[in-house]
Parts: structure tokens; sequence; C-alpha cells
């Protein structure tokens, strides 16, 4: 028998340095819209995905009246940088139907998202079947191909390809569990789409078909099965956990901007972790909104810990990200934090 | 760019090892090399005159190195050495990375302007310099002007060369004589003025790209009307020379104030022409020449040229890194096996390339795909190379130049010393037959064997070396068995003979000690590779290594046993394939039921404590009542519960069987999971059924005194409360946690459901249904229990057993069973030692005891930690929680001291001497100065306060020789600053930015400063030296001075420690981490007589090395569960302390004869006699524990 060191790390995995604040990543409902109407209850679920350091998360859900019910949320899954939380609620067949709120907070943050609740009748589901990509290992740098088919119940369990829908491609990185938005494809005829883009980091891929503007009401929506794609690339993996507040307050106040840098370090026969990546420059990035132009609003060196923290002016609405760009991308590669948006009243 | 070595070429020159080719000249060669320390330099070697006129020669080429040697360096590339007496007369520079001017116009043609300017002022800097110096380059050109990344340099300066020199050797660089001047075209007396002649021919070139007196750029005067008749006669040299002396070069591509200044300059009259200062005073628009002012200047001024034209060439440490970089982890980590096979070891370092025979790299050391990949990596970067069946080092220079390889040898010098010989002894034995005769014996097996067993860093054993070293310890111990009756012999004519004694028993006496030396080595070795198969005995065998012989490997192996969490291995009594097993709730008794009856056995003392006949023949599953007394024993489809002191069952058998089944708290109930997957809970004194869950597929039920917890096979649970004769059977409860779970307990009180569920453990309180305690984070528990009456919970997650405080839900330890099969059978107890002890079951009722503390004291000193300091000798701990001021403690008694200091909580703490504690406010103190606090630790009472003007808050802080050093930040960190604290006086100090890692040597006059820009700051003389710790990708992360101040001991991240001299800051040694344990150094700390070096990482471990043999002491403790923040050995040098980020403090003994103590009571005795017999049967039987 051994105390294994990394296991004993595993238990305490979550980076404590840096000190980064809790943020909600996403919010996010399935199935939406919630189908009513049926012989039975609909138990919609409610995923949130935070950073930074545990947090409980509370929540309510606000229906089209504004009248209130309360969430319980229970944590699911976490990796060294993001927590998964999870609630459940069943819809009646007396549920009010139209746009409903769910708001979540989480360590002074506050998230929300809209969702409809919709009469089954009319209602026709869809989904995402044969959702794959190529190659796999591939090449930092290379082209990464998906390619799937959005289908709608035709029949009783018949399925027919959608043509000329909008599918929106998610990826969301090895130890995150929050997923970004990459690319959007059209479907073709058949309801098969294809897309291409450069492989830049592993992680898991989804796509998703959002039932949007026409569809809203007709179909649900609906979320590929995850796939993992590894890149094959030279330097180790960093990654920025990064917060900043206040979220919201008059124009030229100060926020505060803190994070920590990291490097995946893999050693021979043990599995990987996450080092502090001290001195090292990162920069603040800061795009108004709408304006389209991002600039550079300041820089800090990381210490020891990896920990970097800035005071800058909030000029006006926008969103802020933090940006390593290696000097030895050989050794250790860029990479660049969530984006944060903070408001001005 | 350099090109590989030609085969003529010299592979080492001096200090200087060759690396490749950078170009070829009129005098000789140019090589790309690198010195001992791994700094890149560049070496021409000088093609001897030869015949009567060499003598002469090289005497006047040393002059001029000598003078050059005295050129300040600006714009210039320094010389570094030279040998002219030598066979091949050779001389060192500055290694300058990019390329000469003549190759930076041909790539990016002409100078515009601005460019022109700084060039041109750069190189008239050069020469101010160099004429300073009385020195005269004598040929300045293109070729000798290396467009570096900071700016011009000029090159090969002061080398003496005679008109025959540049004239007839041609066809290489140089070539021609164009940028000569008229009076050396004539042969006249040449001086200073032919550079300044050279200066305007070579800032022409750079401005139109061409030479300026080549055809057609310079208009050759006319006279009488017609063209220079003789001029147009010659071709070739002659009419370049004829140019030279008569033709006007066109200065049109030139501005003012240049043109000027090349006309002037090229004067066909040296007087005419301006000199160097006045060139450069001129360049810098200054009215008065000379003065070192103006050539910093100039150099400044010359910097900003750099960047756009220089594509430096990348150093050999880059390719390799490059090539290196290149591969996928996994094969990086075997590159040091592939590499240092390719190494033979010198003596001091003086190592060298071996070429590789393939089949010994196939043979067991890498698979050949991976081979293949880093061989072919490595040898498209020209960095190895293959010969027919061998792979070799393509130079040897990339020994020293890879900072990375050279790492690699270090660590592994002394070990590769023995393994070439054994490389070849096990070839020459294979090639030869496998004669027992070429096999290795006496101190040569000794030695490897040692080494093989406990000294290896990178380097593995291949397959034929280890069959090799496996026969000739087989030999060995033929022979032993020999020499046992050889001896008795041997005794007797020693009795004989004892009339001579004096001598002879002083003989007697070193041959002893030598075979006692050796006898312990062996025994170490022995103790490593028994340690996790008889743990106890591996303990044994440390103490009588250690006893036998100080050496460092038997004290490394007693620091191992005290590290080892597993303490030892108990068997069962003897059984069949088809016995069942359980153990007693602290893990004491093991009960056996096999072939028709149960053993009640005690674990530790293996002796039988209880039974009962005529259980059944072969029984499904056994349970054993927490206090050993009852088992209950299913068979034949029937319960039946058995009374073990009296041997009688307690009634008649009932129920239907189990396939897994357990015993409640007080050892009445029995919660079954039955045939079919039922769940049943039944009264184990009366036979009694009080629940029985048949409607869904029950995976487990647990039961306390008063409920019982059903586990379906869908993730739910129910719990109940079962009560018999209740008419409509068991009561059903709201089950806390949503009603899911994958594990369940109930405390022994029956009060606390622990429910597991996902990541994490949660509790609730039965009797009011509200959530209590703390979470269990991240322990993913698949199986729980409550141990210790309550106060531990252990968690299994399918891997490892945590174990856990009840109450703060800390986790204390994690261990991982070697081979429990499906969910284990963990139990936990208070130990002896106080610290928690875990048993458990192993296959074949082998039961397991593990030391939960694992051979360090543990003092929880705050909920958790931001900084640590410890005073001088550890005689206090300062710790600073998050939100509090710093707690100070006294780690010997593991006491605390009073309560926090003030209010402020601190961002790092140190102690100036042992009664005074400095420390800074953690983070930034709006609209307040920032200051250091000092504090008077024996009444913790506020002393004085240090305020640093400007900062917004201090990252660092460094003590040493009544010296405090703060790194201040403002936005960034800002130049360190450094008071005099008996003083009270700031020092002055050279700016240099201060960081998070510092340290002040122990007389308070060297100031090292970590991280990526580390440096030395000598705080009398006001000097910096940058880099002193080489280059390294992540920075310095810890620093310490060893007791005396003479060596320096700086952690890295995943490279170990760099151990160096403090005077010179030469690197003598390397603490390098094993394969695949590499961990980030961010605590250090000397014991007091500087012999041992403990280390801590961002994981929690902490270490000790031997700082002479460089060498681990003994496994890693694993004992903090977050980031080392403070190391510190005791002033006697008998315990080393340790605090971390998780609030706790250790203690790990050190004083060898305290740890053979302690290991003596953790492995219950020393070897017994029998033990010794078989494995010391070199010297005699000796009680190696003292009694107790």
């Amino acid at each position: 028998m051994t105390i294994i060191r990394h296991l004993l790390a595993r238990l305490l995995r979550r980076p404590v340095a840096g000190a980064a604040l809790v943020e909600i990543e996403s919010v996010e409902v399935d199935p939406d819209p919630v189908p009513i109407g049926g012989e039975g209850r609909v138990v919609a679920t409610f995923e949130v995905v935070t950073s930074g350091p545990s947090a409980e998360v509370k929540g309510d859900l606000v229906a089209p009246d504004g009248s209130r019910t309360g969430l319980g949320f229970e944590r699911e899954e976490r990796t060294p940088f993001e927590e998964r939380w999870r609630a459940g609620h069943a819809f009646g067949r007396d549920a009010a139907a139209g746009t409903w709120r769910v708001v979540v907070g989480a360590g002074g943050v506050t998230g929300e998202r809209e969702f409809e609740v919709r009469f089954e009748e009319g209602l026709r589901r869809s989904r995402i079947g044969g959702f794959e990509l190529s190659p796999d290992p591939v090449d930092e740098g290379n082209r990464l191909t998906f390619s799937g088919r959005l289908e709608a119940v035709t029949g009783k369990e018949d399925w027919g390809g959608l043509p000329g829908r909008t599918v929106a491609l998610l990826f969301r990185a090895d130890d995150l569990l929050s997923r970004t938005e990459v690319a959007r494809v059209v479907t073709g005829r058949s309801g098969r789409f294809e897309a291409t883009v450069t492989a830049t980091e592993s992680g898991f891929w989804s796509a998703e078909f959002r039932a949007d503007a026409e569809d809203r009401g007709r179909l649900t929506a609906a979320r590929s099965a995850e796939v993992h794609s590894a890149v094959n690339a030279a330097g180790a993996q960093t990654k920025i956990t990064y917060s900043a507040r206040p979220k919201s307050g008059r124009r030229n106040r100060q926020a505060t901007h803190i994070g920590t840098l990291f490097v995946r370090v893999q050693p021979a026969g043990q599995p990987p972790r996450w080092d502090p990546l001290p001195q090292q420059r990162v920069r603040l990035w800061f795009d108004p909104s709408g304006a389209g132009a991002e600039s550079v609003r300041g820089s800090a060196t990381t210490g020891s810990d990896g920990g970097f923290r800035l005071r800058e002016k909030v000029p006006s609405t926008g969103d802020w990200q933090v940006r390593f760009d290696s000097q030895s991308p050989a050794q250790r590669r860029s990479c660049k934090s969530p984006a944060r948006r903070l408001t001005t009243n | 760019m350099a090109t590989v070595l030609l085969p003529g070429d010299p592979r080492r020159l001096g200090g200087y090892w060759l690396a490749g080719r950078l170009g070829e000249g009129g005098q000789g060669v140019v090589y790309e090399a690198y010195d001992e320390a791994g700094r890149r330099v560049a070496v021409k070697v000088l093609r001897p005159a030869g015949g009567p006129g060499d003598a002469r020669a090289r005497a006047r080429f040393a002059k001029e190195v000598a003078a050059a040697r005295r050129v300040a360096p600006f714009c210039t590339a320094r010389v570094i050495a030279a040998d002219l007496e030598g066979p091949q007369p050779y001389i060192v520079s500055e290694f300058v990375a990019g390329p000469s001017l003549r190759a930076a116009v041909a790539r990016d043609g002409p100078y515009g302007p601005g460019e022109l300017h700084r060039l041109a002022t750069g190189i008239a800097t050069a020469l101010a310099a160099i004429h300073g110096a009385s020195v005269v380059h004598r040929d300045l050109k293109p070729d000798n002007v290396l467009i570096g990344p900071d700016g011009p340099r000029v090159i090969d300066f002061g080398i003496a060369r005679t008109a025959d020199m540049s004239l007839t050797t041609t066809g290489h660089v140089a070539g021609t004589p164009a940028f000569m001047a008229p009076e050396s075209v004539l042969g006249a007396r040449t001086g200073p003025a032919v550079d300044v002649w050279a200066w305007g021919a070579v800032t022409l070139f750079a401005a139109t790209g061409r030479e300026p007196f080549a055809e057609g750029a310079a208009r050759l005067p006319v006279r009488g009307g017609g063209p220079d008749a003789a001029g147009q006669a010659l071709t070739g040299v002659a009419a370049l020379l004829h140019r030279i002396l008569a033709a006007e070069p066109d200065l049109t591509a030139l501005g003012e104030p240049l043109r000027g200044l090349v006309a002037r300059a090229l004067d066909k009259n040296p007087e005419a022409r301006p000199d160097a200062d006045t060139l450069l005073a001129t360049l810098l628009g200054h009215s008065s020449p000379g003065g070192a002012a103006l050539l910093a200047e100039g150099t400044r001024t010359a910097e900003g040229l750099g960047p756009s034209r220089a594509v430096a060439p990348p150093s050999l440490a880059a390719v390799a890194e490059e090539a290196y970089g290149a591969l996928v982890p996994a094969d990086q980590a075997l590159v040091p096996r592939i590499l240092l096979r390719m190494v033979a070891p010198g003596e001091g370092g003086d190592d060298l390339p071996r070429p590789v025979p393939e089949d010994e790299l196939l043979d067991g050391v890498v698979d050949r795909e991976t081979a293949g990949r880093v061989l072919s990596g490595f040898a498209r970067a020209d960095l190895v190379v293959r010969e027919g069946e061998t792979v070799a080092l393509a130079a040897s220079a990339l020994l020293r130049a890879w900072p990375r390889l050279r790492e690699w040898v270090d660590a592994d010098r002394a070990g590769l010393r023995v393994q070439r010989p054994l490389t070849e002894a096990a070839r020459m034995w294979d090639l030869h037959g496998r004669r027992p005769g070429d096999l290795y014996q006496g101190t040569a097996l000794e030695t490897a064997l040692g080494w093989a067993a406990t000294a290896r860093h990178h380097v593995t054993l291949n397959t034929l070396e280890k069959a090799f070293l496996d026969a000739s310890r087989g030999l060995a111990r033929v022979r032993a068995r020999r020499r046992r009756r050889l001896t008795a012999v041997l005794a007797a004519l020693v009795a004989v003979t004892a009339a001579s004694a004096g001598l002879a028993l002083d003989q007697k006496s070193s041959a002893e000690r030598q075979r006692d030396v050796a006898v312990a080595r062996r025994l170490a070795a022995l103790a490593e590779t028994s340690r996790s198969s008889d743990p106890t005995r591996a303990m044994a065998l440390s103490v009588a290594a250690w006893r036998l012989a100080g050496v460092p490997e038997a004290r490394a192996a007693l620091y191992s046993s005290l590290a080892q969490p597993l303490r030892r291995i108990d068997p069962p009594p003897p059984v069949t394939a088809g016995a069942r097993f359980d153990l007693s709730g602290d893990g004491r008794l093991l009960a056996v039921a096999d072939a028709g009856r149960a053993v009640l056995w005690e674990v530790a003392a293996h002796r039988v404590a209880g039974g009962a006949r005529g259980i059944g023949p072969a029984p499904d599953a056994i349970a054993l009542s927490p206090d050993g007394r009852r088992l209950a024993v299913s068979g034949g489809g029937r319960l039946r519960v058995w009374d073990l002191s009296t041997g009688r069952p307690l009634g008649p058998g009932f129920g239907n069987g189990a396939l897994e089944m357990t015993f409640g708290p007080d050892g009445r109930r029995l919660a079954v999971l039955a045939p079919g997957h039922r769940g049943q809970v039944w009264d184990a004194l009366r036979g009694a059924e009080l629940l029985d869950v048949r409607d869904e597929r029950a995976e487990g039920v647990v039961v306390s005194a008063r409920h019982a917890a059903v586990l379906l096979d869908d993730g739910r649970y129910r719990l109940y409360e079962p009560v018999a004769g209740r008419p409509r059977g068991p009561r059903r409860l709201p089950a806390p946690g949503g009603g899911r779970a994958d594990a369940i307990a109930f405390s022994p009180d029956g009060r606390t459901i622990a429910v597991g569920r996902g990541e994490d453990v949660r509790f609730w309180d039965l009797s009011t249904g509200r959530r209590r305690g703390s979470v269990l984070e991240g322990a993913s528990a698949v199986w729980l229990a409550y141990g210790d009456g309550g106060r531990l919970v252990l968690t299994f997650d399918g891997t490892g057993a945590g174990l856990w405080r009840a109450d703060g839900g800390g986790l204390l330890a994690y261990s991982t069973p070697e081979d429990t099969t499906g969910m284990p059978d963990i139990r936990v107890a208070a130990g002896a030692a106080g610290g928690p002890v875990l048993r458990y079951l192993l296959s074949g009722g082998r039961v397991a005891t593990v030391d939960a503390g694992a051979g360090a004291r543990s003092t929880v000193v705050s909920p958790s930690a931001v900084a640590a300091a410890f005073a001088p000798g550890a005689r206090t701990l300062a710790v600073s929680p998050a939100g509090k001021g710093p707690l100070l403690w006294d780690p010997a008694r593991g006491v605390g001291l009073g309560p926090p200091l003030g209010g402020t909580p601190s961002g790092a703490l140190a102690f100036p001497d042992v009664r005074t504690l400095a420390s800074v406010p953690a983070g930034e103190a709006p609209g307040h100065a920032t200051t250091v606090s000092l504090w008077s630790v024996p009444d913790g009472r506020p002393l004085r306060r240090v305020p640093v003007a400007g900062a917004g808050s201090v990252g660092g802080l460094a003590v040493g020789g009544g010296v405090l050093a703060v790194a201040p930040v403002a936005e960034d960190y800002e130049p360190v600053r450094v008071w005099d604290l008996a003083r009270g006086a700031e020092i002055p100090v050279p700016r240099h930015s201060g960081w998070d890692v510092m340290a002040v040597s122990p007389d308070g006059r060297v100031l090292a400063i970590g991280g990526r820009d580390a440096a030395l700051v000598d705080l009398a003389t006001g000097t910096v030296t940058g880099r002193p710790f080489g280059p390294v990708l992540d920075g310095v992360r810890s620093i310490a001075f060893s007791p005396g101040g003479s060596a320096i001991a700086t952690g890295f991240h995943e490279a170990g420690v760099g151990l160096w001299d403090a005077r010179t800051l030469r690197r003598t040694g390397t603490l390098a981490p094993e394969e695949g344990r590499f961990d980030d150094v961010v605590a250090l700390a000397y014991s007091p007589d500087g012999r041992l070096i403990a280390t801590g990482g961002t994981s929690g471990e902490v270490r000790v090395w031997d700082a002479g043999t460089r060498s681990p002491l003994g496994l890693p403790y694993a004992v903090h569960t977050g980031r080392v923040l403070a190391l510190a050995f005791g002033a006697d040098g008998r315990y080393l302390y340790s605090a971390g980020q998780d609030g706790t403090l250790r203690r790990y003994t050190i004083d060898p004869e305290r740890a053979a103590d302690e290991v003596c009571a953790r492995a219950g005795g020393g070897l017994g006699d029998d033990d010794w017999r078989r494995l010391v049967p070199e010297a005699p039987y000796r009680k190696v524990c003292r009694a107790t």
C-alpha cells in the first residue's frame, strides 16, 4: 500500500491559489420548450455551471405571471475549475404556458435564462443523430470536421431530416463543464450538416438545435451526445480562472479583476494536474458592447501562486477577458479566460 | 546558422565543447561552442602560420589578444579566453546571436537612413572602445560586424594579421581586400586610421549593398581627357587595389551628416581622417569627443538596431529543447533513459558521448516505437547521429549546452559510473556464453546492487543487465554458504595464531567494518524491495542496516520506514480456498469460517481467541459483530448466529440465506442482502424478521440500533424504522438527500445518517431531518463507514480509502489498499501511538494495518493557512490563517502561544531573529501606507513598523544577518528594498524587481531573488548578478542559503533542486526527482550542519535529501493536503518541521537513533534470530532494537 499523492491531491484538487471568486458560467434548461398537456408530469432539469470556489447554488423559477418557486440545486460533478449543479422541476398539465425564467445565484452573482413552457399538441420532438468528428486524434492547427443529422419525429417512431435549420457547434475543454458556441452551420436538404473548424484544444464537442424563430412552438430543441476530440499539441496547456467584481454600477467605477494562471502538468505514470504558472504576463482585454473593437486595459504578472489582481475603470458596459500570450509556445501554450460582462448604468 | 561539425573538426578545445561550424575565414574556422557551465561562445581556431615565423606569430597573437581583452565591452564581442600555445591556437569570444552585416544586407537589402545611423554609431562606438585600449582592428569588414539582438557587435579585433594573410588566403569569407585602406595597400605603416577608413567603407556598403570600390561602384578620376589606361588594363584584385588608391567612392546614397563623415573617413590621406572618438561624438551630435559616457551613449543608440535584422540562430539548448518539446509527454519521460545511455561519465563532470548499439536500447529500456520516435526527432535536429548499428550524441557540447540533459547527467553521474562497467560486463558475460566466471562479485556486486536498488534517477537497467545482476546475486548466495563453512575452519586457525594479535585484531576490526558497511547497504536495499510485500520486515531490516553501519543508504531506509504508511500485513491461520473472513469493529479480530468450523483470530498476536464447530461445510457469507463476540453464518439457505466465546449457536437457523451481511453497531441486528436481492433486517439474537424489502431489487442494506437503509439498484435508497411486531410492518421514513445515495452509513449512536452521493458525503440528523456537520467534499464514496466511536468516517471511492474527521469534515489521510477485491472491508481505530490506524482485509484473509498519520506528528494549528514561517532553529512557528492576524506556535511542544497578533491578516511572514517576527498585510491596504510590522515573539507585542513608501502592498519578505528585504508591489513588482534592522536605516541597492521568492544570506551580505528573472544582489558592493541560476522555464520557485552561506539551493518546477557554490555560482549538483514523481519545489531548508536538505512541494510532499550525495533519504512524506508553506530543521537537527496550506504543523524525526527507536516501535521489534541468520549470514546476530 502506498499513500498516493495524486489521490490526496485529487480530493483537494480544486486549485486554491489565486482565489478567483464564484462566477456563473452557464444556465441550461432541458427540455426547452417544456411540453405540457400530456398525460404525466414533465420534469425539466436546470443545469448551472459555476467556477471559482465551491458555493451553494440557489435558484427560483419565475412563472409568466411573476410567481416564484424555489429550486433545490445539488452538485452533480466537478472538475478542477468548475462545478455542475442540477435541479429538477415537474411541470403538470396545469402549468402556465408561456415564457418562464430560471434565476440562479451563487457566491454573490446571479444568472438567469428564459425558457418556454408549451402545450404538447403541435410540438414535434427533434433530435441530432450520428454526430461524429474526424480525425481523432488531430494535430493542433489541423482541420477538424463534424457531421450529423438534425431530425424531427414524423410518425409514431419515424424520423425525418430537418432541412435549412441552424445548428450550433458547442465545445467544452477537458476539465471544464461549461460549453461555448464555436460555430453555426445550416442543415442541408436531408437535415445533414457538416462543419470544419481548426483544432486547438482537446475537449468535448456537441451540436445543438435551438428551435429559434419560426420553429419556436413547433419543434423541441435538441442536443447531440458529446463527442471527445483529442488534440496533439507541442506546448503544455494553460488555463486562466478569472472573475470580475462588481458586476454592475456607475460608469468609470473601479472593478477588481482576479484570477489564476495554471499550466497542465502530466508527470509520467500519474494523472495530469494543474500547477500555478508564476511570473507570466497576463493582459486584460475589454470589448465594449457593439463597438466590436477590443483593447488592452491593463496587465499584471502572476505571482508564485499563479494569481493576479487588477483594478481598472469600467468605461461602459462590455466584456472583459484575461489573456496569456505565451513567449515560449513550444512549452506553454497561450490561453484566454472566459469573458466576464460588466455593466454600467 | 551553425552547421554540423565535419570529421576533421576538433570536438573539444580546453574547457570548450564544440557544437557546430559558424563560418570559415582566412585565419581559420569559427565554431559555436559551449563551456563547462553551458555558456554559448564562439571559438575561432587559428590556422597556424607554420615554419619559422610560427613562434613569432604566436607571440604576437598572444600580445594582441591580451590587448584585446582590455577592450571595454561596448559594441564589441568580448574575448573570453585564448590559447595560442597549443597545437591548435584558438580564441574564445562572446557569442553574438545574429547574422553578419554582409548576411543581413544580402537578406534584407541596404539599410535605410535611421538604421544606417544606428549601425554607423555602433561600429564607431566599437572602434572608439578598441582604439581606447590601444588596439587596432585592421580587418574591419561587413563579415566582422555581427547584428546581434541588442545592436551591432564588432568581432575579431586585435588579432594580428599581416598583409600576406589577407592577400594570399582567398576563397573564404574575406576573399578580397575590399575594405583595406590605401596605406595598407601600399604596405605602409598602418595605425588606427585604417579602421576609420574601413568604418567609412563598411557604412557605405551597408547603405548601398555594394562594396565601395567594387567595379562600377567608384569613379576613377579622369586625367588628360582619357580614362586611366593603367587602371583599365588591370583586372581582379589588382584592379580593386588600384581603385582603392585612386578612385572616389560614390556617396550619393548617404544623407548628411553621414555623407560628410564617410567622405572624411575615406580620405586617401590617413592624417586627414577623423579619429574614432571624433566619429562617435559627431554621430551622437556632441562637439567634444571622448569618455566612457559617450561609449555608453553610442551603445544605447546602436541597441535599437538589433531586433528587426537579427535572426538569432537557435542555441543548441533551444534546438534540443524544441526537439524534446515536440515529443508527447509519455515519450519525453523516456528521453532521459535513452540519452543517458549515450553518456560516458567522466571525472569531474568531464562527460563524453558514448555510441550505443541500438539493441542495447531496445532490450527492455524503451519499446521500438518510442525509441524510433525519440531518436528520429533528435536526429532530425542534428543532435543525435546514427552510424551503422549505433546511435550517439552528435556533439559532446550537447552535454554542456542543454541544461535538461546536464541535470539528468548530474543526477545520475554516480550511477552512470556504476552502470557503464555493468553494461560492458553484462555484454561480455552474454558474449562469452554467460559463464559464472564473468559475473560480478564482492564490492562490484554490492555497489551495483546498491545502486540498482536505491540510487537510480533516470537510468534503467536493460534486460541483459538485470539478468546479469540476478545471476551475480544468485552466485553470491551460493558463495556465502560456502564461505560460512570456510569461516568456521578459519576461526579455528585464528585461535591458534592469536599470539600475534595486535595488528591482526586491527585488521580484523577494519575488515569487520568493511563487511558491516557492505551488509548494511545490502539490507537497506532489501528493505526497499520488500517494503510493500512485507512492511514489518522492511522496517526491521532498515533498523538492522542502520545499527550495523550508519551509511546513507541505511539512513534512507530508516526514514522510508517512518514514511511508509503500511505497518504490517498479518496472515490468517491456515485455511482452504473456500474460507470466508470478517473483521471486528476495530479490526483486531478476524473471524474465519472454513471447513465446518469458525475461528476467532487475534490478528496481531497470531493466535486463536475463540471459535465454534459445526457451522456447516461451505458458508456463503459470514458477519462478525463489532465486538467480535457473535458470528452470523449463512449456509444451506439459512442464517445462524454463533457465540464465539462459548462456541454455541444462539438459536436455531432462520431466514433464507445471505449474499452479504453485516451487524449493526450494537451487534443485535443483522442487515442481510438476501438471495433474490431482497433487503432484510433480522433480530440477530432471536432470529426474528424486522424488515424484508422484496418489491425492488436491493443492492445493499445498512442498519443501526434504530434505523435501516436499503440501497436500491437504481441509485435510490429507502429509510426504515424496523420495529418488531408492528402490525403494519416497519415504518418508512422520508429519506434525506432526495432519497438518492451511492453509499450509506449510520453513526454508532444512531443519530446521524451519512449519505454518499456523487462526489460528496453529507450528513443528516435523523431526529430532525436537518442537515448537520460539514460535507466530505470529493469523497466519491461507493462505500462508507464510521470508525473510532463515530469520530472518524471512512470512505472508499473504488480506488482508495479516505479517512475524514466526522465533525470538521477534513481529510486526514488517503490510502490505496493494494488488492482489495470489490468492496473493501476497512476498519478504523485509534492507534497506540495516537494516530488513527486502518485495518482491512486483503485477499486470502490477510489483514493490512496502516498508520494513517504515517510517521509524522501532526498538529492542527489553523483551519487553513495563507503564509507561514519558522524562526531560526524552528523555535517558533508563525502561521497566517485567512482573515486573521498571525498565530504563534511552539513547534517542539506542538502548542499555541497566545492569541493572534494584531488584527490584520498577513500575506508574508519572516523571523529576522528568534525574538522578532516581521509580517506584512495580505493584499492592499487602500489609503494606508504599506508597512512591515515587527513583533516581539516572547510577548506578542508590536515593536515597530517599517513603512514601505509608494508600495500598494508587499509581495515578498526575506531576512538574514539583520537585514530585511522587501518586495514592494504597486500594480506590478517594484524594485526590491532593503533595511538594516539594527540601524533601522534603508540600505541603497541597485534597481532590481523583487519577487515573492527571496532569501538573504546568513551574513546579510547577499540577497537572492527568485522567479524567472532571478538575481543575486551583493548588498555590500551593490552589484547585481543576473540569472545566476541559469535560464529556467518557470523560474526559481524557492531559495535557501546553507547555514554557512557557502551554498545556495534553488527549487524549480518539475526539475528538482539546483545546488550552487555561492561564491563562484557554479552548479555543484542537482537534487533530481525520480521519474514520475515530479513536483514543484516551493519550500526548502538546510539542516543546521548543512548536510541535509528538506524540500516541500505544491502537492504537499515533504522529502529529505543528503546534500553530499544528492540522493533522497527515504520515501517522501505525503502528509500535507496542500502546498507546503515553510520548512525548518530544529536547532539540534533532531527533527524537521513543516507547515502547510492545510493549516497543519508536521514533525519528522531526523535523528537516526531516534528514528530507529520509532521504527522499532512501529515494527514491534527488530529482526528475529532466525531471520537474521537467513538474511545476514555474514555477521553475527545482534539485537538492534532497544528493550522498551
